[in-house]
């Protein structure tokens, strides 16, 4: 009987053992079916500014991720739209403010602080302490995670960082100088720039504005700064005597016709052959073009050459530091992993060499520098971007970085201040034209106090 | 049946009918599991075509209608190009032909033309629109026999904004008209088309003055120069004094399309949209425009092979199959009749999804089956188990425990019949109290006797006559008669008969060893080989032969 029971007992085991293996197989292939990589991908978007309307190097490296990286973990990065980043702005506040039409917003967006600190909720957005380790972040360099760090969250990661720089048209300067001696060494000071704008407006009878700021706004602010004042005070812009002394040199340029007073981005009057010189970020690189179109549809190559922004001979050398990152959105768990994996993928020592030297920025981690970009510079073909990298070092060691305060009147205030200085002095030089026979002096103080007061209202 | 038998248990037909219901729920699930892998219940196939053939009769009305709106939207705009250009010319006195190196009249028409354009980009319906006219600015400049007027606007900002701050691009045309209409200028503007890049020019240009309604051309997908987007542009011919001097349209760009036309759920993966020409019954991805793709691989290069199908069809390059279906789009297509509306699903989602749903109603069905099996185990061996017990109870001759019976009554009822049957020889061999007494006394009474008297007991035990026994013994028959009377006195008996029905008794009830006399007599008194037959009292036994 207990022979029987055993008997029993082993073919009961044997049974249960063979359900269980069954069993175990169709979980197996169950969840193998269910790993299998090519199921739909992790698809999460971007909206960018690296490339604008013209070839996008950063869509290039998308594509790369994609195929590489992307295809491994399963993770597809479309990019949403490429603009700038007071697109990206208006349409991240109308989609958070769930505006009427508003689309809704992309997993990852590069943006200014001035977007983050504007946002109804800035919850939404992911904190990238949560996701880099502390080694991992103390590979960028410091001042950069300061910059996306707003009310203690890291809410920008920074991806890439610009300042401003000088471009100009050296074969159109070429033939300025040749005929008047002028010298591009001028261009080292906002006096000497200034200068060979009014000489330029004698030259060519005031038909052409030499010199295009994209930035008036950043001038006046770094130009105050650098001669040791503040540009701020608590109510907004502060019209100090350094004030007075950076607005006279510009007032008397413009008045005279030197300066582009329209709309539009510094590249559009070189492009058109309207200008010749300009202050940019050094990112607009990118659409700068070494052909120029007449209006009477010729066209010219020319020879465009960059050096570091000019400066106040009496002020320290200051120059604007700028440069978007990149801000996640808060959603599902493998949505926001998508999306770290790229971010980190793209701030990878090598990689965001390769992606900045494409654009015009400056890699974001110290290994970057130290490492990868000399290696890379020295690979660079495009005569432009030769110029550019060798300004942007110069400006590099030479020159103090400044940063824009985090103030939440910031964007009103220049938006207000770009649009009141032209518009003042749109009008100032129209009527010192129409009465330069009775009143041949510039009315540099009258602008000044015309501006003061638009602006003040 | 005792009471407690009957109140603790279940009829053996109930359990059996319990069982059988698990065996045969077990086996139906056997039969669905099988049935599941072969797919016997699924009408996947069907029902992908049902899916896809929904969905495609959604877009094709959708772009049907998109392609109607920009249709009558680029005649309207046709016409006033006719109209304002012809005003102008009328106006300054010129022709058409002064046209060319007239920068200061072309300057004039765009400007009178750009709020028109900028009204059609701003309606939403497209990203971006233009007119080329046959005039250049400088016949003379390099490039001027494909160098032509015109504008072309861009909306800067597709798929990031809302219904308020549109931001549009000057993306052709003269650089003082975008600066007056305070237009951003686009970063890679240009003055002049190039006609070379403009798809559908030559074919529009070459359009015979019918009914300009049927002019509607759809381009091939074509990179924007110079940058990194791509479009597909929907054109008519701008006709004046009958003649065409040009021609205008919408520019629908990937980023658009995107918006249009959405990756749609389904329970087979997403349905991408595609715009693609077809030739020789393969889809060119390369000229083709895609709605998004997201959930998918899915790209628009290179070519797929179409084999058609009973529910869908089936779209391949060897590396990556889709299944759907397509229509040729019938409006927008002069001078082609080779685009189509496709619906594509990958295959390999339909395929992950039927699989998971087998595997779900596989899983579930084997479980069921797992289930079932356990259940069956786990109640034989409870209905097993305290039958065992009962037996191995039984077979030690232990006492049945009051508490452990099966739960079955008849079993329970077996038992207790058989524990009874083996207390009941125990009971049998127990006599009343008087008889046992009886008996005790009279085999210590026999005890008494003397050897001789035993012997002669022995003799009546093994049926020996008084005859028999003093022949046997060699003594007379008076000393016979002697020991039986002492017999008779000492076992307390009266006549030999009752002396042989107590003989009788003592051989019933099988205790002869209690009154048997083993010694001698043993040879003597065996020499009768047969076996008495029970001698009646006054019956003589018969003599042997």
């Amino acid at each position: 009987m207990e022979k029987n029971g055993k008997r029993r007992k082993k073919t009961i085991k044997r049974a249960v053992g063979a359900l269980t293996m069954l069993t175990g197989a169709c979980l197996v292939m169950f969840l193998g079916g269910c790993g299998k990589k090519e199921k739909e991908p992790v698809t999460v978007t971007l909206w960018h500014v690296y490339g604008g309307q013209t070839e996008s190097p950063l869509n290039d490296l998308i594509d790369e991720f994609n195929e590489t990286v992307g295809k491994d973990k399963n993770i597809r990065v479309e990019v949403g739209s490429v603009t700038n980043t007071n697109i990206i702005h208006e349409g991240v506040l109308a989609a958070a403010n769930k505006e009427p039409g508003a689309s809704e917003l992309p997993d990852m967006f590069v943006s200014y602080p001035k977007t983050v600190t504007a946002m109804p909720d800035p919850d939404v957005l992911v904190d990238y302490k949560d996701y880099f380790t502390d080694e991992e972040l103390s590979a960028f360099i410091p001042a950069f995670i300061e910059e996306g760090t707003i009310d203690g969250k890291l809410a920008i990661l920074p991806v890439a960082k610009s300042t401003e720089i000088l471009f100009y048209n050296k074969t159109a300067f070429d033939r300025f100088a040749e005929e008047t001696g002028a010298d591009c060494s001028e261009f080292a000071t906002w006096d000497g720039l200034y200068r060979l704008a009014e000489q330029y407006e004698d030259w060519c009878e005031g038909t052409k504005p030499f010199f295009v700021h994209d930035y008036h706004f950043n001038y006046f602010q770094v130009g105050v700064e650098s001669l040791g004042e503040p540009f701020f005070d608590e109510n907004g812009v502060c019209f100090s005597s350094a004030f007075r002394r950076v607005w006279e040199p510009y007032a008397r340029a413009a008045l005279k016709g030197g300066v582009w007073l329209q709309g539009g981005y510094a590249t559009e009057p070189l492009r058109t052959g309207d200008s010749i010189v300009s202050v940019a970020s050094s990112a607009s690189v990118l659409y700068y073009s070494t052909t120029v179109t007449y209006a009477d549809n010729t066209t010219e190559e020319v020879e465009i050459k960059v050096l570091p922004c000019p400066v106040f001979e009496d002020g320290k050398k200051l120059v604007m530091q700028r440069g978007a990152g990149v801000c996640t959105v808060k959603s599902a768990p493998e949505r926001e992993e998508a999306c770290m994996v790229f971010l980190k993928w793209l701030t990878d020592p090598q990689k965001n060499v390769e992606f900045v030297t494409q654009l015009g920025y400056m890699p974001v981690k110290q290994e970057s520098f130290d490492v990868y970009l000399p290696k890379a510079l020295a690979g660079i073909e495009d005569p432009m971007y030769r110029s550019l990298y060798e300004a942007f070092l110069k400006t590099q060691e030479e020159y103090e970085f400044y940063t824009a305060p985090q103030r939440t009147d910031y964007l009103k205030l220049e938006t207000d201040f770009e649009q009141d200085i032209r518009d003042t002095l749109n009008l100032c030089r129209k009527k010192y034209v129409e009465t330069i026979a009775e009143a041949p002096e510039l009315p540099v103080w009258e602008a000044l106090e015309r501006f003061e007061m638009t602006f003040s209202q | 049946m005792p009471e407690h038998v009957r109140n603790r248990g279940v009829s053996l037909g109930r359990r059996l009918l319990l069982y059988w219901v698990i065996m045969v729920l077990a086996v139906m699930a056997a039969v669905f599991v099988v049935l599941t892998i072969a797919g016997v219940f699924s009408n996947d196939a069907g029902k992908l075509g049902g899916t896809l053939s929904v969905q495609q009769k959604n877009t094709t009305m959708t772009f049907n209608k998109l392609i109607d709106t920009l249709n009558a939207q680029n005649l309207v705009f046709s016409d006033q190009i006719s109209r304002e250009v012809s005003d102008i010319l009328e106006t300054e006195g010129r022709t058409f032909e002064d046209l060319d190196d007239h920068p200061e009249l072309i300057t004039k028409i765009e400007a009178r033309l750009c709020s028109y354009l900028q009204t059609i980009v701003r309606s939403r319906s497209c990203s971006g629109a233009y007119f080329t006219l046959d005039a250049t600015t400088n016949t003379e400049a390099p490039g001027a026999e494909h160098s032509r007027m015109g504008l072309y606007l861009r909306s800067g900002n597709v798929g990031t904004d809302g219904m308020a701050n549109q931001y549009i691009t000057f993306f052709r045309g003269v650089a003082d008209v975008a600066r007056k209409e305070n237009i951003q200028m686009h970063n890679r503007w240009n003055l002049e088309f190039d006609i070379d890049h403009v798809p559908g020019y030559e074919i529009l240009m070459g359009f015979d003055g019918r009914r300009i309604s049927d002019s509607c051309y759809l381009s091939n997908r074509v990179t924007l120069s110079g940058t990194w987007e791509q479009v597909v542009l929907l054109s008519v011919p701008v006709v004046l004094d009958g003649k065409v001097r040009g021609v205008c349209g919408v520019e629908l760009s990937e980023l658009f399309f995107d918006l249009v036309f959405p990756a749609v759920e389904s329970p087979y993966g997403n349905m991408v949209t595609v715009v693609a020409p077809i030739a020789d019954k393969r889809l060119l991805l390369d000229g083709a425009i895609a709605g998004k793709t997201d959930g998918t691989y899915f790209t628009t290069d290179g070519t797929l092979l179409i084999k058609n199908g009973d529910h869908y069809n089936t779209y391949s390059d060897g590396s990556r199959t889709y299944f759907g279906n397509h229509i040729v789009i019938p409006k927008a297509t002069v001078g082609r009749s080779d685009l189509t509306l496709v619906t594509l699903v990958p295959e390999i989602s339909y395929q992950s999804s039927v699989a998971k749903n087998r595997m779900f109603w596989l899983c579930g069905g084997l479980g069921f089956l797992v289930l079932m099996l356990l259940a069956a185990m786990f109640l034989t061996r409870r209905f097993m188990l305290p039958i065992q017990k009962q037996i191995r109870a039984l077979k030690e001759q232990k006492e049945p425990h009051e508490e452990s019976n099966s739960g079955i009554i008849e079993i329970d009822e077996l038992l207790a019949y058989v524990h009874a049957r083996q207390e009941r020889p125990e009971t049998e061999s127990k006599m009343p109290p008087g008889m046992e007494e009886l008996f005790f006394d009279f085999a210590r009474r026999v005890e008494t006797l003397t050897p001789m008297e035993r012997t002669v007991l022995q003799y009546y035990i093994n049926g020996f006559s008084v005859n028999e026994i003093a022949e046997k013994e060699f003594i007379s028959l008076s000393t016979v008669r002697k020991h039986n009377s002492n017999i008779n006195r000492k076992l307390g008996v009266s006549t030999r008969e009752e002396l042989l029905l107590y003989i009788d008794m003592f051989r019933r009830c099988d205790l002869m060893e209690k009154i048997a006399y083993c010694a001698d007599s043993e040879e003597k008194t065996s020499e009768r080989p047969e076996k008495q037959p029970t001698a009646k009292p006054g019956e003589q036994p018969e003599k042997p032969e």
